[in-house]
């Protein structure tokens, strides 16, 4: 019970931090990148 | 030689004077930051629509009278299903972050309260096209979801409500856990360890002693996350469609777009409105 409950939680504290973290890694990547995040260069992602 | 201060007169006099001057300044703050502008929005709501102008001369109820234009009574449904169903999701998921956050040493709380104020250095703007960019039909998100037959056909996730959910949640998210920090980290988790030879296991525990005695911080972070999804703007432009828009972006359109400043500042009132009632109603369950 206590592995289990020890698992559950570090699932869920993964899965927030993934979508924490997954807005902040694509904005830090594009900068590095040199591509542009303006709404007419978006079009190109689709 | 030392000099020996009088006492005063009155004593409760005193008193008075200190604190008409102490609570004199906030409620200068209130009036001027809050209760001119809201005058300046009721003035505009009644006056005539004049686009050289903003606003034209006189009074009218024209504005108020538009109110079946451009489906405004689904937009104000939408802007109050997006602000209580992300107030509740960000604290569903806030409050155990919270709990974990502050059960651990000193250096992860730290650490993950650094990473939390992390995702504040992006503006709201950068986050709707960051969702933009990450559910498009090419990235991995909707392939992912493609490869395991959870999405039928490849298509871009964007524009669509679940998008719009995904962006406000993140905005709300670090917000609601520095608003539970100080009470949890704060909370003696000794009453945990007491109510254990009760028979009381940790969940129930956590249900009934925790989440009661953070019962205030809880209603200030569900209001606040509530209240600022209620004006969320970006989010809901980028990643929404045009039918499931919420009133502050179609008064965002009506003013920017269409210079219509009587018909925005009417709307803005009718969504204040529709906030109140919400909460009279909620008020009125609680006592009844």
């Amino acid at each position: 019970m206590n592995t289990l409950t020890r698992a559950g939680r570090g699932l869920f504290l993964a899965l927030l931090a993934v979508f924490l973290a997954l807005p902040l890694v694509l904005v830090t990547g594009v900068s590095f990148n040199g591509k542009q995040m303006i709404p007419t260069s978006v079009g190109s992602w689709r | 030689m030392m000099r020996q201060r009088r006492p005063p007169s009155d004593p409760a006099r005193g008193g008075r004077v200190g604190l008409t001057v102490i609570l004199g300044w906030p409620c200068l703050m209130l009036g001027i930051f809050m209760l001119v502008p809201f005058m300046l929005l009721i003035r505009v709501s009644l006056a005539p629509a004049d686009v050289e102008q903003l606003w034209g001369q006189g009074v009218t109820l024209a504005a108020f009278g538009a109110m079946q234009q451009y489906g405004v009574m689904s937009a104000i449904g939408y802007s109050l299903v997006y602000a209580l169903a992300i107030a509740a999701l960000a604290l569903c998921l806030a409050f155990p972050l919270t709990w974990f956050i502050t059960g651990m040493t000193r250096r992860g709380q730290i650490g993950g309260l650094i990473f939390l104020l992390s995702t504040l250095a992006l503006s709201d703007v950068l986050i709707a096209f960051s969702w933009q960019v990450m559910l498009a039909r090419r990235q991995w998100i909707a392939q992912w979801l493609l490869a395991t037959g959870l999405l039928g056909r490849s298509k871009s996730l964007v524009p669509g409500t679940g998008a719009v959910l995904y962006c406000l949640l993140y905005i709300s998210l670090p917000f609601t856990v520095l608003l539970l920090y100080p009470a949890l980290s704060r909370l003696d988790r000794s009453y945990l360890e007491a109510a254990r030879p009760l028979g009381a296991t940790p969940v129930r525990s956590f249900f009934t002693l925790v989440i009661p005695l953070a019962r205030m911080p809880i209603m200030m972070a569900f209001a606040r996350s509530s209240i600022t999804t209620l004006g969320a703007y970006t989010g809901p432009l980028v990643l929404g469609r045009p039918e499931n828009w919420p009133l502050s972006v179609i008064i965002g359109k009506v003013a920017l777009s269409a210079q219509n400043m009587p018909l925005s500042a009417a709307r803005a009132l009718t969504l204040l409105l529709a906030l109140t009632l919400v909460l009279i109603a909620r008020r009125g369950r609680r006592v009844g």
